[in-house]
């Protein structure tokens, strides 16, 4: 890999765990949101047609 | 929720947690940075996913200003969404890996300053998506700047040639071939393709509830998301 401008280097673990738990929350976190969001909507719209009938 | 959207769903988790455990487990650590260049399989598909939709976004702009159709404004909306999702992952990734390897969190070098500004345009394009009235204004307006957006992606991917930066130059496309080790090379390409796949389900799955909130909008005269 090119590191022409790479000043450190580090085996410590720390850093790669903190970026992949922030990488899973980022993804599921959006994921799980837009799922309950969807049957909220859901839900409220049963309900205003059930009410309108 | 739909049952191939589930299904898509499932086979698209598998294939991004094979990769993250390929990219944490199976590939060698990097000659000059260590094991913290692992990064690299979260931080570049990331950047990459954030690029690749906002292309999706600008296409989208121009098959709604083409048609019309308030179906392609829903699509802009997720994918402007999933958009910033990627540039918050990528610039926070890159912050995590920048610590160890550059000693600062943060610094406004060209690329990072570039990739900072797509997750403000995109914020911009979800405030005024929600700001103005359903309507023709609405479609033009926000498509339009789904359009300008994606302008700002060839200056962020060129930032690291035009400009004296920290961040390291083009590591896959560059001229003479990539320079990465082909065991890395291929899990990083089926870490893009796996993040661009997810991006794009997360922004399908999305639309679901930007047009059920639509229908909400139009039967009661105010949005609730």
């Amino acid at each position: 890999m090119n590191s022409m401008n790479v000043m450190g280097s580090t085996n410590d673990w720390s850093f790669i765990i903190a970026a992949y738990i922030a990488g899973f929350l980022f993804v599921a976190g959006y994921a799980v949101w837009a799922f309950f969001e969807r049957r909220r909507l859901q839900r409220i719209l049963t309900a205003l047609r059930g009410a309108s009938k | 929720m739909p049952r191939n959207l589930k299904l898509t769903g499932i086979a698209l988790w598998t294939c991004l947690l094979t990769v993250w455990g390929a990219a944490l487990a199976v590939v060698p650590p990097d000659q000059n940075q260590g094991e913290v260049y692992r990064i690299i399989y979260l931080h570049v598909p990331s950047a990459i996913s954030a690029f690749a939709a906002s292309l999706f976004l600008a296409l989208a702009g121009g098959a709604a200003l083409w048609t019309r159709n308030e179906k392609f404004l829903t699509w802009q909306r997720a994918l402007a969404e999933t958009g910033l999702l990627m540039t918050g992952l990528a610039l926070l990734t890159g912050s995590i890996w920048g610590k160890p390897t550059w000693g600062t969190w943060w610094t406004w070098d060209a690329r990072l300053t570039t990739t900072f500004l797509l997750a403000i345009l995109l914020a911009g394009y979800l405030m005024l998506h929600s700001a103005l009235p359903t309507g023709r204004q609405r479609l033009a307006v926000c498509s339009g700047l789904s359009i300008f957006i994606f302008a700002d992606v060839p200056i962020i991917y060129k930032s690291v040639t035009w400009w004296r930066t920290l961040h390291q130059p083009p590591t896959i496309i560059r001229s003479g071939g990539s320079t990465m080790a082909p065991e890395m090379l291929t899990v990083l390409i089926a870490g893009i393709v796996a993040m661009i796949a997810m991006t794009l389900w997360l922004a399908w799955l999305r639309t679901g509830s930007i047009e059920l909130n639509r229908e909400l909008e139009s039967q009661t005269g105010a949005a609730l998301t």
